[in-house]
Parts: structure tokens; C-alpha cells; sequence
């Protein structure tokens, strides 16, 4: 009893702290659907490209962590800016499915040259991705913390408090709060609509390219279709804890992250994904705002 | 030629599940989920046909009512509240099946088979391996094109009728605006669930087909990739009327197979296909105007031929 105690402990704290990557990509989703109401399909390709280029300069060219999640975030910043050149800017008047359907033909068409590119220059299915803190860890009595867990959790730390302090401090975030309110009234006080959210998608896809970066640190790997799991996981994290709200997609990742570890160690492996994806079906049908979502209309 | 009867009959089943998409969507509810109700009809009627010797019409049937229950189980309680909530859930509740269904194993041992391929019935990740119906039965592919067309055609008379009547008026004033419709006295609720209903039974009955046609099925055939092109059949052929996901649904699956000589770029340009039209027609390649100017075409043709209308 009192190992399975330990166990459990462990498990939570283990799911906790790798929750914290998926709340990074439920933040990136999240924003974009706070701000437009667009499920952005695309997300996920930017989670992958930021996993490359964090494997090409931890790996190949071999720099420091830090600089690597920088390197991450532009990459995957530059996909954002694609994504709401391509995808979003041209189809701002139209219906809010069809720039959803635009993301969805950008994610299969980037995905589809990528996995082209990369099965030119490899010819398995993951190359490795150097992991720095791989078998560092702070033990606390019985429980112990890996290393790479502990500074992803830092890291996503460190980006939730640059994203809170964005958008609460700062004229660009009273811009978005105004639009996420309504683009019209926004755009007659003067806010520059347009601009804000090309900027909205720039800071959704670095974070994705961050979390894309820690994704592969972690797992030790980079693969090409890590981006489409992604991009389950992140919306799941983000409906677990309601679409839309920044507190939602760091609860969401967190519990997910419990919910998946805990799952598999308390029944099997197997159904790991279908208890986690039952509890968030139920967890919809009590709260549909999700679990710290507001409810944005009314019931009729 | 058989190979083009097998992509007529994907064809066909495409455009049921882009109707069981158009269903909800006409009062202005956009499921992301139609997969989850294409995996349960596709499991449930290839069961009924191979573990308990149904005919394929009633397994095809029950497949749809078997998808349509499911439809209801997601149905009551979030179409009750407006917003995007519905959309969130049929995601979240599309994933819960796929799941489901990649882990349940039933059925009973083959008689026949090599080492590690005796089972019969869904078999975990394995799948569902020898939906052998039509093989048993001597179908051939182009028979069965027809009775998938067959099929294709009673849906789409349906939803000629449903459009020229009373219901879709109602539909499309929920979709405007529920607060009229409600003010109208439009039950606003019930009306949403019984369309989501009936495109989760059409759904289903297009899984039943689709898991004949391949002969085998795993849960990862229902992800999330098949409901936004699902979704997206319709969107690109226009969500306004009934002929844009006939037109969507065809064209997004027989241009892939046009494009197979050039194999190796065509996933490519099924995606670029999509981004271009939805940049150049965003309301889909047919809207409801180009529906009115080809109809009174149509009517002013007819009337030049007859011509004593004319003085």
C-alpha cells in the first residue's frame, strides 16, 4: 500500500510536469480560437517544425538548450506568419469554416513535402535528438524528478508568465482582449486589427515551436508525423480545460497529462488514450465550457 | 475497369458522409466528429454481416441506426447550447471512438487462416480483418458501385425534397438566427438534434459501406483527418445548397485518382487544391447564386421553347 502510494505520487507528478508541453500547444491553439474562432488545423506543423530545427541545432549543429528553443520558436513563428498570410489573411471576410478549411489543406500540403524532404536525407522513422539532461534528475525522498521534465516545466513556466505579462501588461495585449471581444468594435477604436492578429499567430506558432522542441528533448526523438499527434493532444488539452481561455489550456495540458500517466499505470497501457479521450467526452457533457471555461453564450 | 468501379463506389460513400455533414450544417451546426459515426456503422456493419450472417442491406441499415443512437448520445446534451461547444465535443467524442474501437477485440476464432491470422471480428490494433461479404457472395465491384449509388441517390432525392420544403426554411432560420427561429416557435433544440441525428445515420451507413468495400478496417482508419475532409467536401462544394457536397465529395475524391500518374506529388496537391479554392471561391464552388442564375437559365430555356408563350 504504501509503494503504490509512492507510485501514484510519482505517476501525478511525472503526468504534472510532462502535462506542461501539452499545455504549451493548447496554448498556441487556444489563442488563435480566443482571438478568430478558428480551429487552426495547421498548428501542429509548426509544433514539427520547431522539433526540427531544435533537432538540426541540438543534434547536428550541436547548441546550447537555450539557444535551441529560440532557434525553435523562430522557426516555428516564421510557419505562423505562413499560415496567416496564406490561410487567414485573404479569407478574413469570409465564413469562419473556410479559413479552417485553408489550414487544413496547409497542414496536409506542408506535411506531405516535409515528410518528402525528410525521407530524402534519413530513412527511418525518427533520428535522434540530443537530450542534455537525459538521466540528470533531483530525487526528494522517494520520489524522484527528471531532469528534462523539470526544465520543461521551467521553460513553459517562463513562456506562460511572458504570455500573461503580454497580454495584461502590455497596449498589444488590451488590443487582442478588445478583439477577442469583437473584431468590429475593436477595429472603430483604432486597434489595428489585422496587425494584431498576424501577431496573435506569430507568438501561437512560437509557442507551438517551443513545445515541438521539448516534445522531441523529452522523447529523445524527432519524427515527421509528431506534428498531427500534436495536434490531438493540443486540442484535447485545450477542450479539457475550455477553448478559448489561457487558464483552460494550462489546466487542460496539465490534467491531460495526469489523466494519460495515470491511466496507463492504473489500468493498461492500451487504453490509455480512449479513458483519457472518455473522461474529456464526459467531463464535456457535465461542464461544455470545459473545466475553467467561462460560458461565452447563453443557454436557449 | 474494376479499380474505377471501386472508386465509384468510395466516391459514393464520400458523398453520404459529406451529406451526413451537410444534415447539421444546414442549421448552422458544424460537426468535426462525422468520423466517430462512420466507424461505428463501419463496425458494426461489417460484425452483422461477417460474425452474425446478415444481408448487407439490413447491416447497412442497422449500421445507420447503430451511428444514428450514437448521434444522439452526443447530440442531447450539447445541441441544447449555443456556440461552439457542439463542434468541441463531436472532436473530442470522434477521438473517444477511434480509441474505442483501435482496442475492442470480439468475434471467434478462423477455421482457416495462416499463424497469427485466425481471428474473425476486430482484432484490437490489428483490426478487422476479411470483411469478405461481397467476395463470399459474388458481388462484383461494379455491382456493388450500383448498389452504393443506388443508395447515394435515395439521399440525394431526399435532400432535393428536404430543400424545397417547409423543414429547411426552418433549418436555415435556425442557422441565421436561433433567437428568431426561437421567437418564431420553432422548437430550435429538437430540430438541431434530429438533423445531426439523420446525418449520424446516413454517416453510418456510409462506414457500413466503405468497411465493405476495403475488407479491412482499424480504429486509425476514423481519425481526425477523416472528419475535417469530411467537413471539407462540403465547404469546398458549398455549404449553401444541397449540390455543393455532391460536387465537393466527387471531386475531392476522383481528383486524387486522375492524379495518379503523377503519384508521387498527389497528397501535395490535394492539399494546394484545397487552400486555392477556398482562397478563390470562399463560399464554396457552388453557391446559392450560382444555383438561382443556372436555375432561371434553365427556366428561360425552357420557356423559349415554348413558343406560343412567346407573343
Amino acid at each position: 500500500m504504501y509503494f503504490f502510494a509512492i507510485d501514484l505520487t510519482q505517476t501525478t507528478i511525472d503526468g504534472l510536469l510532462f502535462g506542461s508541453t501539452y499545455a504549451l500547444v493548447a496554448i498556441g491553439f487556444t489563442l488563435i480560437w480566443g482571438l478568430l474562432r478558428i480551429l487552426n488545423l495547421a498548428h501542429g506543423v509548426t509544433v514539427m517544425v520547431g522539433m526540427f530545427a531544435g533537432m538540426l541545432s541540438a543534434t547536428i549543429i550541436g547548441l546550447p538548450f537555450y539557444l535551441g528553443i529560440l532557434i525553435s520558436m523562430c522557426a516555428g513563428a516564421l510557419v505562423g506568419f505562413l499560415i496567416d498570410r496564406i490561410c487567414y489573411r485573404p479569407l478574413r471576410a469570409a465564413h469562419e469554416l473556410v479559413p479552417m478549411i485553408a489550414t487544413l489543406g496547409f497542414w496536409i500540403l506542408i506535411e506531405e513535402v516535409f515528410i518528402k524532404i525528410y525521407s530524402k536525407f534519413w530513412f527511418r522513422d525518427y533520428v535522434p535528438f540530443a537530450n542534455p539532461f537525459d538521466g540528470a534528475g533531483l530525487e526528494i525522498g522517494q520520489i524522484r524528478l527528471r531532469g528534462d521534465y523539470l526544465v520543461t516545466l521551467a521553460v513553459a513556466t517562463l513562456l506562460v508568465i511572458i504570455l500573461y505579462f503580454l497580454i495584461y501588461r502590455t497596449r498589444l495585449g488590451l488590443a487582442m482582449r478588445m478583439i477577442a471581444e469583437d473584431h468590429d468594435i475593436g477595429s472603430l477604436m483604432g486597434v489595428p486589427v489585422g496587425r494584431v492578429l498576424t501577431t496573435a499567430f506569430l507568438l501561437s506558432a512560437a509557442y507551438g515551436g517551443a513545445a515541438g522542441y521539448l516534445l522531441g528533448m523529452t522523447a529523445n526523438l524527432a519524427g515527421p508525423y509528431a506534428g498531427s499527434q500534436a495536434v490531438v493532444k493540443g486540442l484535447f488539452s485545450m477542450i479539457l480545460g475550455g477553448a478559448g481561455s489561457i487558464p483552460g489550456a494550462i489546466v487542460g495540458g496539465l490534467s491531460l497529462g495526469v489523466l494519460e500517466l495515470q491511466s496507463s499505470f492504473l489500468f493498461s497501457f492500451a487504453y490509455r488514450d480512449a479513458i483519457a479521450m472518455l473522461a474529456l467526452f464526459l467531463v464535456l457533457i457535465v461542464r461544455p465550457q470545459g473545466l475553467v471555461g467561462k460560458r461565452t453564450a447563453d443557454r436557449i | 475497369m474494376s479499380y474505377w468501379f471501386t472508386i465509384a463506389a468510395l466516391t459514393g460513400v464520400n458523398v453520404l458522409l459529406a451529406y451526413s455533414v451537410y444534415a447539421s450544417f444546414m442549421s448552422g451546426q458544424v460537426s468535426i466528429g462525422q468520423a466517430a459515426f462512420f466507424g461505428v456503422g463501419a463496425y458494426v456493419g461489417a460484425s452483422l454481416t461477417v460474425l452474425a450472417g446478415f444481408d448487407l442491406m439490413s447491416a447497412v441499415l442497422v449500421a445507420g441506426i447503430a451511428a444514428a443512437a450514437a448521434s444522439v448520445f452526443v447530440g442531447v446534451p450539447t445541441l441544447r447550447l449555443k456556440g461552439y461547444h457542439f463542434t468541441i465535443a463531436t472532436v473530442a467524442f470522434a477521438e473517444a471512438v477511434r480509441v474505442i474501437l483501435h482496442n475492442t477485440k470480439y468475434g471467434r476464432p478462423r477455421a482457416s487462416g495462416n499463424v497469427g491470422d485466425q481471428w474473425l471480428g476486430p482484432d484490437g490494433a490489428t483490426g478487422f480483418r476479411h470483411i469478405g461479404y461481397l467476395n463470399d457472395n459474388g458481388i462484383s465491384t461494379g455491382q456493388y458501385a450500383v448498389i452504393v449509388w443506388s443508395i447515394v441517390l435515395v439521399v440525394v432525392v431526399a435532400f432535393f425534397l428536404v430543400e424545397r420544403s417547409r423543414i429547411a426554411r426552418i433549418l436555415r432560420t435556425i442557422e441565421e438566427d436561433e433567437v428568431v427561429a426561437r421567437s418564431i416557435g420553432v422548437p430550435v433544440a429538437r430540430y438541431k438534434v434530429i438533423a445531426f441525428v439523420c446525418g449520424g445515420f446516413i454517416a453510418g451507413m456510409s462506414g457500413a459501406l466503405y468497411a465493405h468495400i476495403l475488407t479491412f478496417i482499424s480504429g486509425n482508419d476514423f481519425v481526425i483527418h477523416l472528419s475535417t475532409i469530411a467537413l471539407a467536401f462540403v465547404v469546398i462544394g458549398g455549404g449553401q445548397t444541397m449540390w455543393g457536397p455532391l460536387l465537393g465529395a466527387v471531386l475531392l475524391t476522383v481528383i486524387p485518382e486522375i492524379l495518379r500518374p503523377i503519384r508521387e506529388f498527389r497528397i501535395e496537391l490535394f492539399g494546394l487544391l484545397i487552400i486555392l479554392v477556398m482562397l478563390f471561391r470562399p463560399t464554396g464552388m457552388i453557391s446559392a447564386i450560382t444555383v438561382r442564375r443556372w436555375g432561371s437559365a434553365l427556366a428561360a430555356k425552357a420557356r423559349a421553347k415554348r413558343p406560343t408563350q412567346a407573343f
